[in-house]
């Protein structure tokens, strides 16, 4: 029963250490596309991760309309084809929008944190979205105006999800070898 | 009753229309230094309606207008951190002086004029291409300091650079808080009558007992709060070391240590840091009880004495060797070679027991004292410290907390033998 209940220690260690410290490191937005009974209308569910004080910006295949949204009154604009959004704290901002160029192109997100100093984008077609949940790329250490570089976000939290399993591996071995007893815990 | 001419109403008048028409224009200069950025009510709070329409103004340009060279404002910059980092308000914090300064923008251009407050503001990880001068002990420590090669030069505690300082402009200046303090009272007041928007901040920063206090109120001033609990940890760790290994010791059977600094016979007392560094390692100053706090002690009075345990140090005055700037480790032999040659000395227990050490003041004097305290702590009590090795815990503070490529066992001279 404790080896069990020291594995299941170790699991949950597992299981939310990295989440949490990929909570802490993660920056940058994900978008999600899904079609709506309307014809040619969308709903683009957008979460930021980390970015308190910043802007994005969303070019759209062709021509679009809000139909709805979440995002405050004075926090956007856009013209044609290309919305900008003022980022301010919100985690997540929701749009319905009529795009008939959307069934074949893609968005392109574009968003810089004004405080840090970084920036990230990343381009997604619905169908793209429909196949994954396509997120989140994370650029570190650029500057407003560099060039986009994309880096992988398994970074910390897939080394410590290594490494826990590592210190699970070795908790549970001892255990195998030498099945612990009554007086041990005490 | 005599009332006074024409000619002396008329410049009692004169100068009061002077005093109410300046007082007003000066106010107004004054307050608007200290108003945030893109704060447009004045209420002292950015808010989410007054940092959007800035965003979108910038966004427009560089995503709807397609202006590619657009350039990030700093009114813009300051306060999308002012909204990030200080909930959109000003931000007040406190110096070791306990002055207390508001800031309506964050640091971006600071000088630092002690060395001290330098080597921890990087172990904080303050970003050193917002320092825009440093102090001139600084400048020459090029092993030790090395980013800081290029930075202009302010002077010294002793002979300011008030001309660099006013040239450069920056933010906010850091000078020592209690060292020197006639001196460092009269820069405060030179910096800003010469130009009262650069903030002045005091810290000492080499004092056992205040240092983690101070440390924590630099932190809140460079916006490193984050950072600050690990380098805490860092330093209480070596301390409960310590404190477990010697903690139970009696008085009485306390190392006894005579103490020297780089002058000869100079030893220290109750009220030095030095005596508050004996004791931290759990020992005792054969002159603890002498006056002032750095005495100049009789020779005779050593060998009646009889410490157990003999210090030496160098890095500064007539012993200016040693430490990170210098790798050649003759000179502080030569030191060691010299101390137990002294007349009579070869019949001290410490002397007869192998028992002398010379130390760098660069890891006992400044911010890196722990070292030097670890170092003491394993020779007044070697068995206790048997598996401590304080070069390991040295080299862990360059590279986690310095960030320099420095190998203490193959660069400086820090201890002898």
């Amino acid at each position: 029963m404790k080896k069990i209940f020291l594995f299941v220690v170790a699991l949950s260690l597992i299981l939310f250490i990295p989440g949490a410290m990929a909570e802490d490191c993660l920056q940058g937005v994900s978008c999600t596309i899904t079609p709506t009974e309307e014809t040619d209308e969308y709903k683009i569910t957008i979460q930021i991760s980390n970015v308190t004080a910043g802007g994005l910006s969303i070019e759209f295949p062709g021509n679009f309309e809000i139909r709805d949204t979440n995002i405050p009154i004075g926090h956007y604009r856009g013209d044609d084809e290309t919305l900008i959004v003022a980022l301010t704290g919100q985690k997540s901002i929701h749009l319905d929008v009529i795009c008939p160029k959307l069934a074949s192109g893609d968005i392109l997100t574009v968003w810089e944190d004004l405080a840090e100093g970084t920036k990230g984008g990343d381009e997604l077609s619905f169908k793209e979205s429909e196949e994954t949940q396509k997120t989140n790329v994370q650029y570190e250490d650029t500057r407003p105006g560099d060039p986009i570089t994309k880096e992988s976000p398994f970074g910390i939290s897939g080394i410590s999800a290594i490494l826990s399993l590592v210190i699970a591996g070795y908790i549970v071995t001892p255990a195998n070898k030498k099945p612990m007893q009554e007086d041990e815990w005490k | 009753m005599k009332f006074p001419d024409k000619k002396a109403i008329l410049i009692i008048l004169l100068f009061m229309a002077v005093l109410l028409l300046t007082t007003p224009v000066y106010a107004e200069v004054q307050s608007n230094a200290e108003i945030l950025p893109l704060d447009k009510n004045t209420d002292f709070v950015i808010s989410s309606d007054e940092l959007a329409s800035d965003i979108l103004s910038y966004l427009t340009e560089k995503y709807l207008d397609k202006n590619e060279r657009v350039k990030l404002g700093t009114d813009l910059s300051d306060a999308a951190y002012i909204y990030a980092n200080w909930n959109g308000k000003p931000k007040t914090v406190h110096d070791s002086k306990g002055q207390a300064v508001t800031l309506y923008r964050p640091l971006k251009k600071v000088a630092v004029m002690n060395g001290e407050t330098l080597e921890t503001i990087r172990s904080l990880g303050f970003d050193e291409t917002k320092i825009s001068g440093v102090g001139k002990y600084s400048l020459e420590e090029k092993v030790f300091f090395p980013e800081y090669a290029n930075k202009t030069n302010i002077g010294s505690v002793w002979s300011p650079d008030y001309e660099k300082i006013m040239y450069l402009s920056p933010d906010a200046v850091f000078i020592y808080a209690d060292f020197m303090v006639d001196k460092s009272d009269e820069i405060e007041e030179k910096i800003q009558s010469m130009n009262p928007s650069i903030k002045v901040f005091r810290f000492d920063l080499f004092n056992p007992s205040t240092y983690l206090e101070e440390t924590k109120l630099l932190a809140r001033v460079v916006d490193k709060e984050k950072e600050v609990d690990k380098l805490a940890l860092f330093y209480e760790e070596q301390i409960n070391l310590i404190a477990l290994a010697t903690g139970n010791i009696s008085k009485e059977q306390q190392t006894r240590v005579y103490f020297e600094s780089w002058d000869d016979y100079k030893s220290c007392a109750t009220g030095s840091g030095y005596n508050e560094k004996i004791n931290l390692a759990g020992g005792v100053s054969i002159f603890e009880d002498a006056t002032p706090a750095y005495p100049l002690v009789n020779p005779e009075e050593i060998l009646i004495k009889n410490p157990d345990v003999i210090i030496k140090l160098i890095g500064s005055g007539k012993l200016n060797f040693g430490g990170y700037e210098d790798s050649d480790a003759g000179r502080a032999s030569g030191v060691h070679q010299t101390i137990i040659a002294r007349a009579g000395w070869n019949n001290l227990d410490g002397v007869k027991e192998n028992r002398v050490h010379i130390l760098s003041n660069d890891i006992l004097g400044g911010p890196e004292y722990i070292i030097g305290i670890l170092y003491l702590a394993k020779w007044l009590y070697p068995e206790e410290f048997e598996n401590v090795d304080p070069a390991d815990v040295h080299q862990r503070y360059i590279t986690e907390f310095q960030h320099i490529a420095f190998d203490v066992r193959e660069n400086g001279v820090f201890v002898a033998p």
